[in-house]
């Protein structure tokens, strides 16, 4: 199913300004979940240092993730989700 | 309504007369120029008010309608040939902005070697494009294709190329009817959809990663087909109102109990009605179908309308290197799998003349050809 998209190729003026870098390649982004003990396995894979731990919690800095997966794929617990960027007709990007 | 001699480019820009054009991008080409002095000719008058954008080169002329289109006027730009070429990325941009831009195109082969003479080369090169492209077979159909382009383009979303040929359409003088403006008003009152605003301020042609692209990709080609019944109703409507039905994607002459079918697009089939009706009176059982519409291309039109016949001939006035004429090839593509001889023929390429003489010819050459030809034979060298 071919997603809802404006017409017309169009965002709003400035949009690519104020989002981070990384969003016009990245098709997916990481989540961490519940799961996560912490082993910070995630943080040494990640090619572009966007996991980092902070306050005892792993954080993701979108303006460095490229949405390559590999934090997800290395994580032992499976405690990091993949989830598409797409969302909606409105944002195209969230 | 009135009745007046008119040469295919003059029908061209009476029809953008009738349909109030609000904008005219374009850059001097022949055989295409003389649609645009009888527009600037209307606007000098006063009979239209359009603004005449003056630009550098067809690259920018396109450039500079699908601009205007973005904001939300009614545009109208002419060329053929090189012109057309030269235009191509902006071609594409046009289509993938799903802006209803009309273009009439006053078909000429292209370079090299140079040449000026008609052929329908220039629009096929863009069939791929993401245009819907109508073929006239004269000019009164020229001016009517006009006024439907825009009614279709605005309804679908999708630029329309109106194709005639050069010298044999644009510079010939044929009896034309101009419609009533106050009934092509109601028949085509302005849809105008606004993506340029400056209380809204869009990017557009926006970045598209791999997760859009694709999906903007089925959105436009999905249009394209919705165009096939856009195009038929349009049709039939303009035919209620003004009395001249040009059909929507093909039109079917003297096909009812034809065993041989002749199909082509253009200036061509005007000959070939009168080749049907002379071979028709001679016994045989000849008809003629007129692609009137190439893009979206009709092949569930095409597999109806040739159901029943044994061999069909196709002619090409244009020639894919390497492949055949292209009418032929999608042809044959379009009747996979049904038991019909199909005979292709590329003529008539840079002005070569092809009268109701050659037409003949070729359709008793094709008739004595046992084996289907596997790409296109080459008529007329």
């Amino acid at each position: 199913m071919a997603k809802n998209l404006p017409v017309v190729p169009t965002a709003k003026a400035g949009s690519l300004a104020e989002v981070p870098a990384g969003i016009t390649w990245r098709i997916q982004q990481p989540v961490i979940l519940e799961t996560c003990n912490m082993c910070l396995d995630c943080t040494l894979f990640c090619p572009d240092g966007a996991l980092v731990q902070q306050n005892s919690k792993i954080v993701l800095k979108l303006n460095l993730c490229k949405g390559c997966g590999i934090c997800a794929n290395e994580c032992k617990e499976n405690a990091i989700q993949m989830i598409p960027e797409y969302s909606g007709v409105q944002g195209v990007f969230r | 309504m009135s009745t007046t001699l008119l040469t295919g480019s003059e029908a061209a820009a009476y029809g953008a007369k009738l349909a109030r054009i609000e904008v005219l991008a374009y850059y001097p080409i022949t055989p295409a120029f003389p649609a645009m002095e009888r527009v600037s000719k209307f606007i000098d008058d006063g009979d239209l008010k359009t603004r005449f954008v003056r630009v550098e080169s067809d690259h920018s002329a396109l450039a500079a309608a699908l601009g205007a289109s973005l904001a939300g006027s009614r545009t109208f730009t002419v060329t053929n040939s090189q012109g057309l070429l030269y235009m191509t990325e902006v071609v594409y941009h046009t289509a993938g902005l799903r802006q209803p831009v009309v273009m009439a195109v006053a078909n000429r082969a292209l370079s090299a070697p140079h040449s000026r003479f008609p052929e329908q080369g220039d629009a096929i090169s863009q069939g791929a494009s993401g245009w819907i492209q109508l073929f006239c077979e004269n000019n009164q159909e020229v001016l009517d294709n006009m006024l439907q382009a825009f009614k279709i383009a605005e309804t679908v979303r999708l630029p329309v190329m109106v194709n005639y040929e050069g010298y044999i359409q644009s510079h010939t003088l044929e009896e034309v009817e101009i419609p009533n403006q106050e009934k092509i008003d109601q028949f085509l009152p302005l849809n105008r959809v606004r993506t340029l605003d400056v209380d809204n301020p869009q990017g557009v042609n926006t970045v598209a990663s791999p997760e859009f692209y694709m999906d903007y990709k089925f959105r436009q080609n999905e249009a394209m087909e919705q165009a096939l019944t856009v195009i038929c109703s349009v049709a039939s409507d303009y035919a209620k109102e003004f009395g001249r039905d040009w059909s929507g994607l093909i039109e079917t002459y003297q096909m009812e109990d034809a065993e041989h079918a002749f199909v082509a697009m253009g200036s061509m089939i005007s000959d070939a009605r009168i080749v049907v009706d002379e071979l028709r009176e001679k016994g045989q059982k000849i008809g003629l179908v007129k692609v009137r519409t190439w893009r979206p291309f009709p092949a569930e039109a095409l597999r109806e309308a040739l159901k029943n016949v044994q061999l069909v001939t196709v002619c090409d006035k244009n020639i894919v290197y390497g492949l055949g004429g292209a009418l032929g090839t999608e042809v044959k593509s379009a009747l996979y799998g049904q038991t019909v001889r199909i005979n292709s023929y590329v003529l008539g390429l840079g002005g070569r003349d092809v009268t109701t003489e050659e037409i003949k010819q070729v359709l008793e050459l094709s008739e004595k050809t046992e084996k289907q030809t596997t790409a296109s034979e080459w008529f007329g060298l």
